[in-house]
């Protein structure tokens, strides 16, 4: 290569250099010039000269605002508190916003500020300037959406721009999930730091779901915890959601169950009484395991524990679970209740809706009082068959129980009289009850009587109803029994001989024997 | 001297002799009311063992008293009945005769069947018959009563020359009589001069029953005609006694 250019090398070297070097230049303006001044940050400006009565340094600013009026030789910018004027002819207006260059000067006589502008370039608008600056914000970096988003809302509030404020939520609420994602699983501290980050970012609802996620995840860890550490975590979960602390007025059982399958996404999906509800049930839940760790291992405290349950959440299942445990334990130790305490406890189990468990606590109290029952004790087992009766409901038991107790003791005229009042009759020995006496084989007997016949355990009434007044009559009476001897002397002279027997506790006596003597 | 030592032991004894009698019949006078009392609490409690007891202690007051009043021989007849009611055979007749029929070999085996029987000699029975006294005067008992007992199919006779029937029935015609005896043997008529079983009644102790209470604590009933009888008889106690 020549070391000397001809003039046709310059004039095409000059052709190259020049845009070069004019744009190189350009760029460098560009990249020393800071970023113009707000129309909020020109104000505080102002108001800063203003109250150090100062006079306005001869220097040159640039102005970025909204045009709210527009002349030919003056504008107004939006919430702007001076007026920008211009000693040559201001541009034709081609946009909305724009950028004006110039320097403030001040009135000596009225202390007015003006803006002496010497030149104005219009720009895109915020709008168009967000959506340039999003595209160009960096993947996963959460401090540039941040950034982004406090420019976008700080021109939102000085203009009051809803838009504005949805595009700078937009970003804050990219950055916090950019940060939520790269935070550990189970790290709830991180998770309270960012929902404490979301609020300042005016994301509540966000922060409400981060602060629930790092409290789930409490919970989740304070399986093995000490009842300090739950009511320490408690207490934490009460001041960060003071409403946690007013009782639930019923357990929310499908909420739960779904809770139980999804947690994040019912929660997140929920609206905010539901939310309140989930954060009680929290509570609740961390509650219910610092009270129920007063249980005593045989559960005989249940009802105190589910007492206290009740007074957190309403039907919750556990102080139920406690209840029954309670119940257990006192029914497991019936043989030491009195009769107003088994019954109460009785009670109990049927409001609980568990007659079974009813039923069953009072037949053993019963049973082990039978056992505990002289066997002459006739007052004892009238007063226990009564229990069988109302208290059991068992009338058959009852009524074994009396039989039984005649059996065993034929002479106690107490309880055959109880037997007759409940309908009892006494048969051959035998009590009967009024069905099985009413289908005891009198209906043969009947038969019997059409046909003229006597037949064993026939009354004296239906003999005579079959063979009429006997022509004779004896009897006797021994310890155990009286025998009735009836004698029909036939046509051809020949007896008949009838038998009755009436043992101790009958009250009728009845054929035991027939016979005809065909001898004589 | 003599005579006068025979005197003294005379007037001493006696002496002894009347003390002891006063003060038997003072102490009895203090047992008869207490007595009394005594077996008529136990009547109420249906304790007729007890009733007897006291009855019979009753009974030996008059005795010592020598009461033969209305009163003390109806407290005679109480005890009588009482006693009786308390000391019943333990089975029925029919009952008895069956467990002795098991125990002898057929009608020849007489000794073994009074052997069986013997058991519940002394035993009382309460019997409410027809009696008849007997026209015929060389049969053993005077008076018949009409108790058909069966022994399979053979007729067993209740016998017994009851004194207590000497004044009830008079004449031919049967009549009816509650009254009670111990049970004294059980024969068969081969050895007894009677045809067939006969179930013998101790006729020393046999006497007429006057009180429907005592009747029905035993579990007879007591129909009006079974009071025309009781009051028969114990009218008839009174005025022979």
């Amino acid at each position: 290569m020549s070391p000397i250019w001809g003039a046709a090398d310059a004039g095409r070297r000059w052709r190259i250099s020049f845009p070069v070097t004019a744009a190189l230049l350009l760029v460098a303006q560009i990249t020393a010039h800071a970023d113009p001044l707000s129309v909020k940050e020109f104000n505080e400006k102002l108001d800063g000269w203003k109250a150090a009565k100062k006079d306005v340094p001869p220097i040159t600013l640039e102005v970025e605002g909204r045009i709210k009026t527009y002349g030919h030789d003056r504008l107004t910018l939006q919430n702007c508190k001076v007026q920008f004027h211009s000693k040559k002819e201001l541009p034709s207006r081609t946009r909305d916003q724009v950028v004006v260059v110039g320097k403030v000067s001040r009135d000596v006589r009225t202390h007015e500020y003006t803006f002496q502008v010497s030149s104005i370039r219009f720009i895109p608008g915020e709008h168009e300037q967000f959506a340039e600056r999003r595209r160009q914000l960096k993947p996963g970096v959460a401090d540039e959406c941040y950034a982004l988003g406090r420019w976008a809302a700080v021109r939102a509030d000085f203009y009051d721009d809803e838009k504005l404020k949805t595009y700078a939520d937009e970003v804050y609420h990219k950055g916090l999930e950019i940060e939520h994602k790269a935070l550990a699983k189970s790290d709830p501290d991180g998770l309270l730091a960012l929902a404490d980050k979301a609020r300042q970012f005016r994301q509540p609802n966000l922060s409400d779901e981060l602060t629930h996620e790092a409290y789930r995840l409490f919970c989740e860890r304070s399986r093995d915890q000490s009842v300090a550490e739950l009511r320490q975590l408690a207490n934490r979960l009460a001041d960060t959601w003071p409403e946690v602390r007013n009782s639930l007025d019923k357990f929310p059982e499908e909420l739960v169950a779904d809770y139980k399958r999804r947690p994040l996404d019912t929660y997140n999906g929920a609206d905010q009484a539901t939310r309140l509800v989930l954060q009680r049930w929290l509570y609740a839940e961390l509650q219910l395991r610092v009270i129920a760790s007063a249980l005593k291992p045989d559960g005989s405290n249940g009802f105190e524990i589910a007492e206290q349950i009740d007074g957190i959440v309403r039907g919750h299942p556990q102080a139920e679970e406690y209840r029954d445990r309670a119940l257990k334990s006192r029914a497991a130790e019936v043989e030491k209740l009195t009769r107003t305490q088994v019954v109460e406890l009785a009670e109990q189990y049927r409001l609980r809706k568990q007659p079974r468990q009813a039923n069953d606590v009072l037949e053993s109290w019963l049973t082990m009082r039978k056992q505990a029952l002289e066997p002459d004790d006739t007052e004892g087992l009238l007063i226990l068959s009564e229990d069988y009766r109302r208290l059991l409901e068992r009338d058959d038991l009852a009524d074994r129980l009396l039989i039984d107790g005649w059996t065993r003791n034929p002479k106690a005229s107490d309880l055959e009289e109880r037997l007759e009042k409940q309908g009892f009759r006494l048969f051959e020995g035998r009590w009967l009850s009024p069905r099985e006496f009413a289908s005891r084989p009198e209906g043969e007997l009947e038969d019997a009587i059409r046909k003229r016949l006597v037949k064993k355990d026939m009354t004296a009434a239906q003999v005579r109803r079959s063979w009429g007044k006997p022509d004779a009559q004896a009897r006797s009476a021994t310890a155990r029994e009286v025998t009735e001897i009836w004698t029909y002397k036939m046509s051809d002279g020949s007896p008949r001989l009838v038998r009755f027997v009436k043992k101790a506790g009958q009250r009728e006596m009845s054929v035991v024997e027939v016979h005809e003597d065909k001898g004589k | 001297v003599r005579i006068v030592l025979l005197g003294v032991v005379v007037v001493s004894g006696f002496t002894v002799w009347w003390s002891l009698r006063v003060s038997a019949r003072n102490a009895a006078e203090l047992t008869l009311t207490a007595s009394i009392k005594q077996a008529q609490q136990a009547l109420d409690q249906n304790d007729l063992s007890e009733a007897a007891h006291g009855f019979q202690e009753v009974k030996q007051a008059l005795d010592i008293l020598g009461r033969t009043d209305p009163q003390a021989q109806a407290l005679r007849q109480t005890a009588a009945e009482i006693t009786a009611s308390a000391a019943l055979a333990e089975k029925s007749l029919s009952d008895i005769l069956h467990e002795v029929l098991e125990n002898t070999a057929g009608a020849s085996d007489t000794a073994r069947a009074t052997a069986a029987f013997s058991k519940y000699r002394d035993q009382w029975v309460l019997i409410d018959a027809q009696v008849t006294r007997q026209g015929n005067l060389s049969a053993k008992s005077r008076f018949e009563i009409e108790f058909p007992l069966l022994l399979g199919s053979e007729k067993v006779r209740i016998v017994g020359d009851l004194g207590c029937f000497e004044r009830m029935v008079m004449g031919g015609s049967p009549r009816r009589v509650i009254f009670a005896a111990q049970l004294e043997d059980f024969t068969h008529g081969i050895t007894s001069n009677e045809s067939g079983w006969c179930v013998r009644l101790r006729p020393e102790t046999a006497f007429l029953w006057s009180d429907s209470d005592n009747l029905a604590r035993l579990g007879m009933e007591v129909d009006a005609e079974t009071n025309r009888v009781l009051q028969e008889q114990s009218n008839l106690r009174e005025v022979y006694q």
